[in-house]
């Protein structure tokens, strides 16, 4: 019963990732693009921990916490450029 | 009852998860599809992923899962604010 | 005393990624944390003068607790304004004094103005906050917002 629950919520998941993969390619400019790409990491963080409590396997969790950290550096460090590319031009 | 709380955290979370992909395709401006996301996201973390931990029971995986949670919550909102800063100079050419 | 609190939090942190308790496994962990504070030691022990007590904990949750109430209020007022047919936003950029002093509150009251309805902050620059609002309504919730009350407080007891 809870098994099909999270396989049926797993499904859910990748369907809404794909709507977002839309945003990035249409997204007018490079921050639409960046916005959703956040939105996908954070929706892959939950799936990977759904997908190591269906199988049992536990050292999936560190899996988890090691993509949560490079998703928010990445994050930062590409704001971070576009930010002095802006002040260089200037 | 296991199953009763498990399957409401989860709706909860999808439903959020959903309602933030809409307003992200449906908003018109970076700020308001910023605003979408922001707060979606981050309840719709918490809700599955303490769905997981009622699921998973007492254990170090639960432990882990908590120390997840956490770590979404202190940086999601960061990340908007950073990405909304940069644009938000670029786009006003102004030193705040 | 400070430092040894900091000490005891990496420990947890070690325990919880190792998962089993072993005497190889506790001396590896001590020595790593050792040189992760002496790495981090100057942006840890600046500006604290007090100690935390019994009140700023009684503070904090209070703050949780109001916390949870207006995110859960916030998703709410997403859904209803994505999901009705006719979106009704008027978007508007508002500057914002707050009367906090120290960095580690400023950088929890903005934090948690992003996650309040209607509202996220854009710019942290001094003591002005550049707050984006969805509708011209939201403008006053941050003005008489009962968190930064509640921050005030927290930095008249203890410095944290």
């Amino acid at each position: 019963m809870l098994e099909s629950l999270l396989i049926i919520s797993l499904i859910i998941l990748a369907i809404t990732a794909i709507l977002c993969i839309i945003r990035a390619i249409v997204g007018p400019s490079a921050g639409d693009r960046l916005i959703s790409i956040n939105v996908i990491a954070t929706k892959a963080i939950v799936l990977i921990s759904i997908v190591s409590i269906i199988l049992g396997e536990e050292y999936f969790i560190d899996v988890v916490l090691v993509y949560a950290l490079i998703s928010f550096i990445a994050s930062i460090v590409i704001s971070e450029v576009i930010n002095k590319s802006w002040r260089k031009s200037e | 009852m296991k199953t009763f709380f498990v399957s409401i955290l989860f709706f909860g979370g999808l439903f959020f998860f959903s309602v933030g992909t809409i307003g992200l395709l449906r908003l018109p401006d970076l700020f308001t599809r910023a605003h979408s996301t922001a707060k979606c996201d981050t309840l719709g973390a918490l809700l599955c992923l303490s769905g997981l931990i009622v699921y998973s029971g007492f254990n170090v995986t639960s432990l882990k899962l908590l120390l997840v949670i956490i770590f979404i919550w202190i940086t999601n909102p960061t990340a908007t604010h950073l990405i909304t800063n940069a644009f938000y100079r670029s786009e006003n050419n102004e030193n705040i | 005393m400070k430092k040894y609190i900091y000490l005891f939090f990496l420990m947890m942190l070690w325990i919880i990624f190792t998962e089993k308790i072993t005497i190889e496994r506790i001396v590896i962990g001590f020595i790593v944390s050792i040189i992760i504070y002496l790495f981090y030691k100057e942006f840890y022990c600046k500006g604290s003068r007090k100690n935390i007590n019994l009140k700023t904990f009684y503070y904090l949750t209070i703050y949780l607790l109001i916390l949870m109430k207006e995110i859960v209020i916030a998703n709410f007022d997403v859904a209803k304004i994505v999901l009705s047919p006719r979106m009704q936003i008027s978007p508007m950029v508002v500057r914002y004094k707050t009367r906090l002093k120290s960095d580690f509150n400023k950088t929890i009251l903005a934090n948690s103005i992003t996650l309040t309805p209607g509202t996220f902050t854009v710019s942290l620059e001094g003591n002005t906050l550049l707050v984006h609002c969805l509708q011209k309504e939201y403008m006053h919730n941050i003005i008489n917002s009962p968190l930064e009350k509640i921050l005030l407080k927290i930095e008249e007891y203890s410095l944290c």
